[in-house]
């Protein structure tokens, strides 16, 4: 199963520099997808065709002139809208930054294009990042292609539609509390957030700085461990970029485990979790058993408290965040009384949607006088605790698995009437994100809903800097799966 | 970090406990929230967001309950000490290409509302 069906990126840039497929053809047909399939599913927000086409020609020009091309050279890559790159408009799926073209390019695209890569297009998402469903985007939600009525999760919607769909074989998206790994699950594909600082953030509109992480989809393994290659290492311009080279890849191919501790957090797996991810989830661990792995029950007490602890932090990071949108140096304007905090006030007020109101007002609360010891002091404190959690579990494994999403894809406007049962979407990725751990979610089953397949996701986390060991588990149960090949009836061919 | 300490109280007079400390805040907090986010909600907003405020916070006591006595908090995932580089100049954006993206322009500046009344 090392050549996924449909191709991954690792295949087509193969193809193309052997001449089997032009850069151009292949640019094209995903152009063509992105407007066909993407428009009915709500993927794309803009698409930047003549560049991607020009770029395309140039990588078929190099390889005729017989000139050294790109480990991604002709592969086509969708972008989500809080990335900045020259040519594209990152308006963050918010009518406040409507037609904002940013007048710098993000070092993670720099790097892909210094790879040969050729950016289709920017995605739809939650608005500002900030959602588990895409519908907080200003521009509708994206559909998932395994069912038109269903989410395809949040935030990076129409980035892991887009993978999902066949569209692109990968896309980057950015991960704060589960944006890539709850999206990968609930479209059936994979999604990895590095350890915080791996890639580079300098380009990526800021959500949650402690939090957010650039992390690739993809439908190989293979794919995610050349992109974590490509985009990792140090960036002088991003401070929090962690001072290390990038993460090379193991060149292994799918090997057994033996050895390796799987732990199983009891807290991971309580009592009414979804019938049909237990399920998967335990054929998974009996995979992984299969390949030589050994499961460990391991605890991690303090996951009541992420969801809390997480909108807290992020919301407090948030509301500072986005005090920049103000009308003076981007986006739109709105005069209000005509008086300068008037003016800021009628342009945040007519700029931003519902959810984001309301994380900004939740930010400033817990920050301000008289509440920021209770809720914000104390959401740092448990934070520690959260990550002192996985220490501990991390003396009696190496790797922890468990699941994604508590559920499969749930119906578009199921839970947008109530933020709260919206936020418990992400218990089981919030804590990850929190103690700034590698993790990684792989398509590991389906759960049968009124005669539709809906994908599961399997959760895979490590501790800092052991990327490459999420990614060597990931490898060796693709190799004995195959769910990574599996694809929606609703997919461009 | 990123996040400021110390906006002012969105209810009583600063320094003071307020009384919606540890209870739920009312609607009259969430406007004055609102007014120190810079976020001129209408009526109809503050009616709705009010009840989903205290809501939300009331789902949070999970986090308030737990004994964090002798923790340090945790600012940043990974704690580095701050990154230092050489002081010496590097590239830059262009200044024009860094006011393109602005509603308004005037003479190579960010232009705003006039902010100072005149004075006699």
């Amino acid at each position: 199963m090392s050549h996924p069906n449909p191709i991954d990126a690792v295949e087509t840039a193969r193809a193309v520099a052997a001449g089997e497929l032009s850069a151009e053809q292949v640019v094209t047909r995903a152009l063509n997808a992105a407007r066909d399939l993407g428009g009915r599913l709500n993927l794309f927000l803009s698409l930047d065709r003549e560049r991607a086409l020009d770029r395309a020609r140039a990588v078929d020009s190099a390889r005729a002139a017989g000139r050294a091309l790109g480990p991604l050279a002709g592969v086509p890559v969708a972008l989500k809208a809080n990335m900045c790159a020259e040519g594209f408009e990152s308006n963050c799926a918010s009518r406040i930054l409507a037609g904002y073209h940013a007048p710098y390019t993000a070092t993670f695209v720099m790097r892909l294009l210094d790879a040969g890569a050729i950016p289709i297009g920017v995605t739809n998402m939650d608005e500002f990042a900030m959602g588990s469903s895409g519908e907080n985007s200003a521009f509708g939600p994206a559909k998932n292609p395994w069912d038109e009525a269903r989410t395809p999760g949040g935030s990076s919607s129409g980035a892991a539609g887009a993978v999902a769909a066949g569209i692109v074989p990968i896309a980057l998206g950015s991960d704060t509390g589960g944006s890539v790994r709850q999206p990968a699950a609930l479209c059936g594909i994979l999604g990895l957030k590095p350890t915080y600082g791996r890639i580079s953030r300098y380009g990526l509109i800021a959500f949650a700085s402690s939090l957010d992480q650039v992390s690739p989809f993809a439908r190989s393994v293979r794919d995610l461990e050349l992109l974590l290659e490509l985009l990792s290492g140090a960036d002088p311009l991003d401070s929090t970029s962690l001072p290390l080279a990038p993460l090379g890849r193991s060149g292994e191919e799918g090997a057994r485990l033996d050895g390796l501790r799987i732990g199983v957090p009891a807290q991971y797996m309580p009592a009414g979790l979804d019938p049909r991810v237990r399920t998967a989830i335990e054929a998974s661990l009996a995979t992984f058993e299969s390949l030589g792995a050994k499961l460990v029950e391991v605890s991690l007490p303090h996951t009541d408290a992420a969801i809390p602890c997480y909108y807290v932090v992020a919301t407090a990071e948030a509301s500072s965040n986005l005090a920049r949108f103000e009308g003076v140096r981007y986006g739109m304007r709105e005069l209000g009384d005509g008086s300068l905090q008037g003016m800021m006030a009628a342009t945040r007020a007519a700029g931003f949607g519902p959810e984001v109101k309301r994380r900004i007002l939740l930010g400033t609360y817990v920050l301000s006088s008289g509440y920021y010891a209770a809720w914000y002091g104390q959401a740092l404190k448990v934070r520690r605790l959260l990550r002192r959690d996985f220490d501990r579990a991390f003396e009696q494994c190496d790797v922890i698995a468990g699941p994604t999403s508590p559920t499969p894809a749930f119906r578009l406007g199921a839970k947008t009437a109530d933020p709260v049962a919206m936020y418990l979407n992400d218990i089981l990725t919030a804590p990850a994100s929190l103690a700034g751990l590698p993790a990684l979610s792989l398509p590991c089953g389906f759960a049968e809903e009124s005669g539709t397949r809906l994908p599961l996701g399997l959760q895979l986390i490590a501790p800092p800097l052991e990327d490459a060991r999420v990614l060597r588990a990931a490898r060796a149960f693709e190799s004995a799966t195959d769910f990574h090949t599996q694809h929606p009836a609703l997919f461009a061919s | 970090m990123s996040a400021a300490h110390g906006h002012p109280s969105p209810t009583a007079p600063t320094g003071a406990t307020p009384p919606a400390a540890h209870g739920t805040p009312d609607r009259a907090v969430v406007a004055r929230t609102a007014a120190l986010a810079r976020l001129a909600l209408s009526d109809a907003e503050l009616d709705a967001v009010a009840p989903q405020f205290a809501r939300i916070l009331g789902s949070f006591e999970a986090l308030r309950g737990l004994d964090t006595s002798g923790v340090e908090p945790m600012t940043r995932p990974i704690e580095l000490a701050m990154i230092m580089r050489q002081d010496v100049p590097g590239d830059c954006l262009d200044p024009q290409a860094a006011l393109a993206p602005a509603p308004k322009q005037v003479n190579g500046f960010f232009a705003v509302p006039k902010t100072l009344e005149a004075e006699g």
